[in-house]
């Protein structure tokens, strides 16, 4: 359980982390939207690079505040069959929901590796800020294991949680 | 191939995995089984949120939590009271006339609710309205707000459909006036058979033009929106950047209610939703191509043809089948998954994608007050301290005028087109 604690300790760090990074990167978003609207309308002059950098952090933020999400369960899903079944059949769905999870994000931090090898071979860049590709398909990469890293540290907190909650029953 | 993804996709919505990975999951069956190269998930994956379009999902959700938090509710809700709450039913109105100015403001159903409900419903009991009564006129009223621009749900269809997001925005305003219009006469009706109060204060000029003053920047907050959109001064992705600035300078420099800690607070929220809306996008931008290469829209249009071919039968049972959706799944997820299935049907028999849209979105947002997933039902339970079911019950008058509203919609196209068609060629 102490090791548990250790982990739970580094998510939240982590997490306080990510939390800066999105809430900075949704702030930039919503500046350079204005900034692009205020070069167009008044002062007549279009900015290229605008759409694309917003672009890009809002795929950033996206990623990084579903691992976030990830953690604490916000995800929509439908619970109509889960919420009848018993508690031993409910904790099952439970886990098995947790490893189908687990298991497509691996498969998503994989996925990737052609086009970043591609964007490699073609010296590919973004037409506005002239990025190169490879960086933008890598936090890709990231953001997916950002979140079965998160998905794991969710677990965590159900087990400690888990633990608490046995510990409790068992003083009262 | 695609039988054997679809029941896992049902089996895996059962089991409880959330919607957006039920999505990736399906879609990774479906490339392993047909030998696709695995990079195709990726690469959708990117394109499904690459969008310039769908940067407007969290700036009007932004938007909307700020405004919330600067006090525009509370002076838009005093200035309806002022006006209007001297009649019978008075609270009962002005709940549905603030969801429609906030809906110009936010576009998400729930936090039309929320909003709305944690001030109108407490109110409305005081007043002597029954709990349940109340509770079911701010679930009911909170469906205007996707309907009326700027909605969430129709930049999403927009995105999915590819179809102009401004005409989605003009296309709503007529349903959405509608929707209030048959709601305000439903409250009008059981007024008197419920008993419900009137208040005695009646409505002096003074107190009108303090409270107008009051809330004239929240009242015309909409009308900059929506005008930006129609003169074409902003995208809709612009307009929602420049709400979020609007909301934002009100908060700090005009009503003082906003600090730093609250506005970053209020981002980070935001972020917390867009990455949970935005994933769902994303993988069932996959799921969609998946869709597309099994000819699935195909299908349906040739089976739905093949029981009947008249456009009438056919948008009826496209309802249905819709109103069954809303029940059970949440709307942007059930907007991302039908409209390639569905839009082509449509297209087929005449429709045009825009009309479509408002159907889809008027249509999947009854079920936000539908049990078992009624999202705006589950936000006024607690408020109103009743449970969900008392709340549908005293929300069913409602819900059938409702219907009778989107068989409107449907049958007679240019309640949608109209402004549309006017200002947009």
């Amino acid at each position: 359980m102490k090791f548990l604690r250790v982990i739970q300790r580094i998510a939240d760090k982590l997490e306080g982390i990510l939390k800066i990074a999105v809430t900075m990167s949704l702030a930039t978003i919503a500046i350079v939207v204005n900034v692009a609207v205020f070069f167009r309308y008044v002062i007549n002059a279009p900015l290229s690079w605008t759409y694309e950098l917003s672009q890009y952090l809002l795929i950033f933020t996206v990623l990084f505040a579903a691992s976030i999400a990830l953690r604490h369960e916000m995800f929509v899903k439908i619970e109509l069959v889960e919420n009848i079944l018993p508690t031993k059949l409910r904790r099952v769905a439970g886990i098995m929901a947790h490893i189908f999870v687990g298991f497509l994000l691996l498969f998503c931090i994989v996925a990737p590796k052609n086009m970043i090898k591609q964007a490699l071979l073609t010296h590919t860049i973004s037409p506005a800020m002239k990025l190169p590709m490879t960086l933008v398909y890598r936090v890709l990469q990231l953001g997916f294991a950002t979140m079965f890293i998160f998905l794991l540290f969710g677990i965590v907190d159900k087990i400690v949680q888990k633990h608490i909650n046995n510990t409790r029953e068992d003083i009262s | 191939m695609i039988s054997i993804v679809m029941i896992v996709f049902i089996l895996l919505l059962a089991i409880g995995v959330p919607i957006a990975f039920v999505l990736g999951l399906s879609s990774l069956l479906y490339l392993w089984i047909g030998e696709i190269p695995l990079v195709l998930l990726s690469q959708r994956f990117f394109v499904g949120i690459d969008s310039f379009l769908l940067l407007a999902v969290p700036l009007f959700v932004l938007a909307g939590k700020l405004m919330n938090e600067t006090g525009i509710t509370d002076r838009l809700i005093n200035f309806f009271i002022i006006l209007m709450g001297h009649i019978r039913g008075g609270l009962a109105y002005i709940t549905i006339i603030t969801s429609v100015f906030f809906s110009g403001i936010t576009g998400t159903g729930a936090a039309d609710a929320a909003a709305i409900g944690s001030i109108l419903i407490p109110a409305m009991i005081k007043e002597g309205y029954k709990a349940d009564y109340a509770a079911a006129i701010t679930a009911v009223a909170a469906i205007i707000g996707p309907t009326i621009p700027p909605s969430v749900a129709m930049v999403v269809y927009g995105a999915s459909a590819g179809v102009s997001v401004a005409k989605m925005f003009l296309g709503g305003i007529v349903p959405g006036l509608l929707i209030a219009t048959v709601l305000m006469f439903v409250v009008w009706r059981s007024a008197k058979n419920l008993n419900v109060p009137v208040r005695e204060r009646q409505l002096t000029l003074s107190s009108f033009i303090k409270g107008f003053f009051d809330a004239t920047l929240a009242l015309f907050m909409p009308f900059i929106m929506i005008g930006g959109v129609i003169f074409g001064i902003f995208t809709p992705t612009e307009a929602a950047g420049v709400s979020v600035l609007y909301s934002a300078i009100i908060g700090f420099f005009i009503y003082h209610r906003l600090t730093l800690r609250n506005l970053l607070k209020q981002i980070y929220d935001t972020a917390l939703i867009t990455g949970t809306i935005l994933v769902i996008i994303a993988f069932a931008n996959l799921f969609g191509w998946i869709l597309a290469a099994e000819d699935i829209p195909g299908v349906v249009a040739r089976a739905i043809i093949r029981i009947t071919d008249n456009p009438f039968i056919i948008l009826l049972m496209i309802n249905i089948l819709f109103l069954i959706v809303g029940c059970f799944m949440e709307t942007l997820a059930s907007v991302v998954l039908l409209t390639p299935i569905l839009l082509p049907l449509a297209i087929a028999i005449g429709l045009d994608p825009v009309h479509f849209g408002i159907i889809m979105v008027v249509n999947l947002n009854i079920g936000l007050v539908t049990p078992p997933v009624g999202v705006c039902l589950f936000v006024a339970s607690p408020i109103a301290n009743v449970p969900i079911e008392k709340i549908f019950k005293a929300a069913i008058p409602f819900v059938v005028a409702m219907i009778g509203v989107l068989l409107l919609i449907t049958y007679i196209p240019d309640i949608a087109m109209f402004i549309p068609k006017l200002f947009l060629k």
